[in-house]
């Protein structure tokens, strides 16, 4: 129990510094390094994406269903967001061996016009503090995270397209 | 046969109310497929007043026994040490646990079992052979690849049927003994050296009246201990090799084979079904057995395992042994 | 354990450093919680646990910085929830490492994530919906010393359970490494020729002290794998093949037979059609850090089941497939067409998709094995892609998006699995082959901008006649079952589901049981709160072919989920 509550103290210590630090230096969260590959098997930085506009990062799975509807109702609406802010989507999947053969065909299938990364052992998941998917996160210009949501309900891209707009006229 | 059958009943019928009671219901009526020529003093009706035709009392067993299948051949260099884990295993418990030898693998008599110059002693028996088959072809996704192996009271671990020797047959050896009796068992065993007879008087019980599958009873022929050649390790070879004692060959000229199965006494291998034929006004199954013990075993080397088990999980739900001697 | 509260002190203290050097970095992570009051209901078997409440919680702290990373996890089971390992208790340090990386090397000491290809030779990673983890605690080296090459090096022991406030872990060491190659990026001049080329190798080693009695035990037991990637224009060919050396353990009986495992899929997509052609073949495959070990503790490798990921309830929970380590021949075939607008897709296109696996036993080769006085056992030869006429698994399956509007939609899908109930084993009440039929009717309609309302029908038949195309008679387990789903969400914040499984077709009619549950939640931004209340059925939970068995509970489940 001693041993316990002195990892405890640990803890709280540490992350009492870190709030401290948080009001003094104001860190901002940053898209953290994982390297994936693409649909195509090409290597990806995720901290070197390199959009010139805002970045929506989507988890997602084959196997998932409201990720599904997220995707296919941003799919509609893509050409048109993409004309007014110039956003990219980077539609991250966290489908494992079993099921990631179907990725490809699915996006296809579907005709998504996202950047596909893989990430079969959620390396990144795991980077950017995902518990469950469907998890959207926008990312500014300079590679902040400003702004995510967890879960997909109809509607929820509204409110993402108002935090991509903000980004854009600030 | 009508004619002998109704003056059984009637002389049972006046047996019955002579003697004192011991239990308020009457056993199962003597069958008439019993081979009454194996009884050498008379016919079944003196028999019967001899008082050799058992009428049971209460079983007051409340525990449940064990029976370790162990699937075993004589040129089988890996068995000895197997079976010897599994004697261990049944002398922390020797009351409880039996062990019985089944000389087959999991396609019958494979090349552990055969009999070769060497190895001239048939310890399989066609009982055996098709509980290997069972065990190894007709349930999909067996494990039970090749000797040695073991069932424990056929239960499952792992969705397996077979385990092997050490951690793995005691613990569902221990599982089986904490768990509760759900058929108890009780037998007596009648043998007549002169005309080799055996006569068996079970009474099943079924305690659980939750179990609503059938139920096979099974008794073995079991050969308590043979003396024959078993293929060892050289490391576990003591008698060395002909004329040489110093160089072991893997030959144990003297190895003592216990335990081994030699058939079952109805010849089915998979048991008789029990019916509502079977059962007696108290409720209890009454099954009797007459059989000739072939003349190449010794009767007192010789007993019987009878067991219940479930026709649809096959697990073996109590069993219990039965010198001849 | 000194060692650790050092380690977090240090941590502390670094990062406080770097904090006030204002260097940049980030702290990330997430956290949840799950706290379940059950209460007792025998008609379905469930038990109420003598704790009454029951809590698992689990936050992750990561940090990293330009070249510095470390992160944490607490962990805390007050008890575990239902159905989690029963093993796991206690509050402690879950997982702990500090790592640092440049351009061209990557290094970790601590608990590390890993897997190499498609992990049929190594894999370790973490399921926290199952309580699966089986992370490494030792260290890793990445090197990329060279545009298109990378080079993994791994070492340490894996994760078995958490008991007491802190990680058990395997008495087995394991160790590999890997490597592979971009071909295209080390020749540039491939890339004109339109083909994409990636190869790669791995070699694995378990060690684990010989302490059986019986047999000689293999101390060090390796598995080779080589895998390759090939795309040309909208064709893809992947292939990954393991070899195994003799392995004997719990699971195989202890024979000393080699293993294998075959991966091959072919796909071919172009906008709105895509193709895939997958094939396995697997025999004595089950790789695990303790030769004791059952269930899915400790396993090194990851056998991919060959089946599709259902999502409809019924079709998910009641009759789900994982792979059988110790051998199946595997196919499965996808396809995802969509009728174009205007070309008879009406508006907005209709998807339709085709799914169809398959698995059988591999035939095991007896004859010339066991001879008198073979003492190698070595049992049979299995030889790859060699199936017999022994059904494991079958699932066909059919579904279709119509859109009629905006705001509506439907999906109609019909699925027919049928399972080998005494391998794969998923229920006590059946033997042999269950065969399901299964229908699904879902439509969503959107009321407005933000409010939507969402609905489910599911089916499910099983039949004891002798199953199509097999000489098998089918087994009807429990019977029929129908399914209501409705879920209501006003966006972003709000979230209500009623959900009820009705089992009207259960041979026990004492058991034709309403498993009706209630939810209800609550999200903003990166906050979830749900609550459930009411009957959870018995049932293997699976992910990624990986299977948990959840006892049936009644009660009430609250969780929160939090990222940061």
């Amino acid at each position: 129990m001693k041993k316990i509550a002195f990892l405890l103290l640990g803890l709280v210590v540490s992350t009492l510094s870190m709030a401290q630090d948080d009001h003094q230096t104001t860190i901002v969260k940053h898209l953290p390094s994982v390297k994936l590959v693409d649909m195509n098997g090409k290597a990806v930085n995720t901290a070197e994406l390199g959009f010139k506009g805002p970045v929506v990062i989507s988890f997602w799975a084959t196997w998932c269903s409201p990720c599904k509807r997220e995707l296919n109702t941003i799919h509609e609406l893509y050409p048109d967001w993409q004309e007014e802010t110039g956003v990219t989507l980077v539609a991250v999947t966290i489908d494992d061996e079993k099921t990631k053969a179907q990725v490809p065909v699915y996006v296809d299938g579907k005709g998504w016009e996202y950047l596909v990364l893989m990430d079969p052992n959620g390396d990144f998941k795991r980077a950017m503090g995902v518990n469950n998917v469907p998890h959207t996160f926008l990312v500014d210009q300079k590679g902040n995270i400003v702004y995510s949501h967890n879960n997909y309900s109809p509607g929820d891209e509204e409110k993402l397209y108002e935090e991509i707009k903000k980004l854009v006229h600030k | 046969m009508k004619k002998i059958f109704i003056v059984v009943s009637v002389l049972a019928t006046v047996l019955a109310s002579c003697d004192k009671v011991t239990n308020a219901y009457p056993s199962n009526p003597v069958s008439s497929t019993l081979d009454w020529s194996l009884y050498p003093d008379g016919d079944s009706a003196h028999y019967m007043s001899q008082g050799l035709w058992p009428t049971f009392s209460q079983n007051t067993n409340t525990d449940r026994n064990v029976l370790i299948e162990d699937f075993t051949g004589h040129q089988c260099v890996n068995c000895p040490a197997s079976t010897a884990n599994m004697e261990q295993l049944i002398a922390t418990n020797p009351a409880r646990i039996y062990g019985v030898g089944v000389h087959a693998g999991p396609t019958g008599l494979t090349g552990f079992q055969v009999t070769s110059a060497a190895y001239p002693t048939v310890l399989y028996c066609d009982a055996g052979i098709e509980i290997g088959k069972h065990f190894g072809q007709d349930i999909s996704g067996s494990t039970f690849l090749g000797n040695p192996a073991f069932c424990v009271n056929r239960t499952k671990a792992n969705n397996q049927f077979t385990s092997n020797a050490g951690s793995a047959i005691s613990n569902k050896t221990n599982t089986c003994l904490a768990s509760s009796l759900k058929i108890n068992i009780q037998a007596v065993a009648n043998y007549f050296p002169s005309t080799r007879g055996v006569f068996l008087h079970t009474e099943v019980d079924k305690i659980d009246a939750s179990l609503t599958s059938d139920l096979g009873l099974v008794v073995y022929l079991i050969e308590d201990s043979l003396v024959a050649p078993q293929l060892v390790p050289t490391s576990m070879d003591p008698d060395g090799s002909p004329g040489d004692p110093n160089t072991p060959d893997g030959k144990y000229e003297a190895y003592v084979h216990r335990d081994i199965l030699r058939g079952c006494i109805d010849g089915r291998t998979f048991g008789r079904v029990l019916t509502d034929a079977d059962k007696g006004s108290n409720g209890k199954y009454f099954v009797s057995y007459s059989y000739r013990l072939p003349d190449q075993y010794n009767a007192d080397n010789m007993k019987l395992y009878i067991y219940v088990y479930d026709k649809t999980t096959e697990e073996i739900y109590q069993v219990i042994e039965k010198h001849l001697h | 354990m000194k060692n650790w509260i050092l380690g977090i002190c240090a941590l502390s203290g670094s990062l406080t450093a770097l904090g006030q050097s204002n260097l940049l970095g980030n702290i990330t992570g997430n956290m949840e919680a799950t706290f379940q009051y059950l209460k007792a209901d025998p008609l379905i078997g469930a038990d109420q646990p003598v704790e009454r409440g029951l809590l698992n919680s689990y936050m992750n702290v990561f940090y990293s910085g330009s070249h510095f990373k470390a992160g944490i996890r607490m962990e805390s089971y007050l008890p575990r929830i239902n159905g989690y390992p029963n093993r796991f208790d206690g509050t402690g340090l879950g997982m702990r490492y500090v790592g640092w990386s440049n351009d061209y090397i990557d290094i970790t000491v601590g608990n590390f994530y890993e897997q190499f290809g498609a992990g049929t030779a190594f894999r370790a990673y973490e399921d926290r919906n199952l309580g699966y983890d089986n992370a490494m605690d030792g260290a890793r080296v990445i090197l990329r010393p060279y545009k298109g090459v990378q080079l993994k090096a791994v070492y340490g022991n894996q994760r078995y359970s958490f008991q007491g406030g802190s990680i058990v872990k395997s008495s087995g060491l394991t160790r590999g490494v890997d490597l592979q190659l971009h071909v295209n990026e080390l020749f540039p001049k491939l890339d004109s020729t339109g083909l994409d080329v990636t190869l790669g190798g791995s070699f694995m080693s378990k060690y684990q002290k010989d302490d059986n009695d019986l047999y000689v035990l293999p101390e060090n037991v390796a598995a080779y794998s080589g895998r390759i990637g090939l795309r040309y224009k909208k064709f893809t060919l992947n292939g990954e093949y393991t070899h195994k050396d003799n392995d004997p353990s719990e699971d195989n009986a202890y024979i000393y037979n080699t293993g294998h495992a075959a991966l091959i899929n072919l796909g071919y997509s172009r906008k709105g059609l895509g193709i895939s052609v997958s094939a396995k073949s697997v025999d004595n495959m089950s790789y695990r850090s303790d030769r004791t070990k059952g269930l899915a503790d400790l396993f090194i490798n990851y056998l991919p089941a060959m089946n599709k990921t259902h999502t409809y309830n019924l079709v998910a929970t009641l009759y789900p497939y994982a792979t059988q380590p110790l051998g199946e021949v595997a196919f499965q075939t996808e396809v995802l067409y969509t009728i174009p607008k205007g070309k008879g897709g009406g508006k907005y296109g209709i998807p339709i998709n085709i799914n169809y696996s398959t698995a059988f036993l591999p035939i095991r080769h007896t004859t010339g094995y066991g001879l008198p006085g073979d003492s190698t056992r070595v049992a049979y030869k299995g030889n790859p892609f060699d199936k017999s006429d022994s059904l494991l698994w079958q699932d066909i399956n059919v579904n279709v998006t119509y859109k009629f509007n905006k705001n509506f939609y439907m999906i109609a899908s019909y699925f027919n699995i049928a399972i080998n109930n005494d391998v794969s084993k998923i229920t006590e009440d059946a033997h042999g082959i269950i065969n399901a039929h299964i229908g699904v009717i879902e439509t969503g309609w959107k009321i407005n901008k933000k409010h939507n309302l969402r609905a489910e029908v599911q089916a499910l038949f099983t039949t004891n006649k002798r199953m199509a195309g097999f000489n098998y008679q089918t087994g009807k387990d429990k019977g029929d079952w129908v399914t209501v789903v409705l879920e209501y969400t006003i966006s972003p914040n709000w979230f209500f589901g009623f959900m009820d499984q009705y089992n009207y077709g259960n041979p026990h009619k004492d058991l034709r049981v309403h498993y009706a549950i209630g939810s209800f939640g609550w999200i903003k931004d990166a906050t979830r709160v749900t609550l459930n209340y009411g009957r959870q059925r018995a049932g293997l939970f699976c992910v990624g072919g990986v299977c948990r068995f959840v006892p049936a509970s009644n009660g009430l489940t609250v969780s929160l989920t939090q990222s940061f």
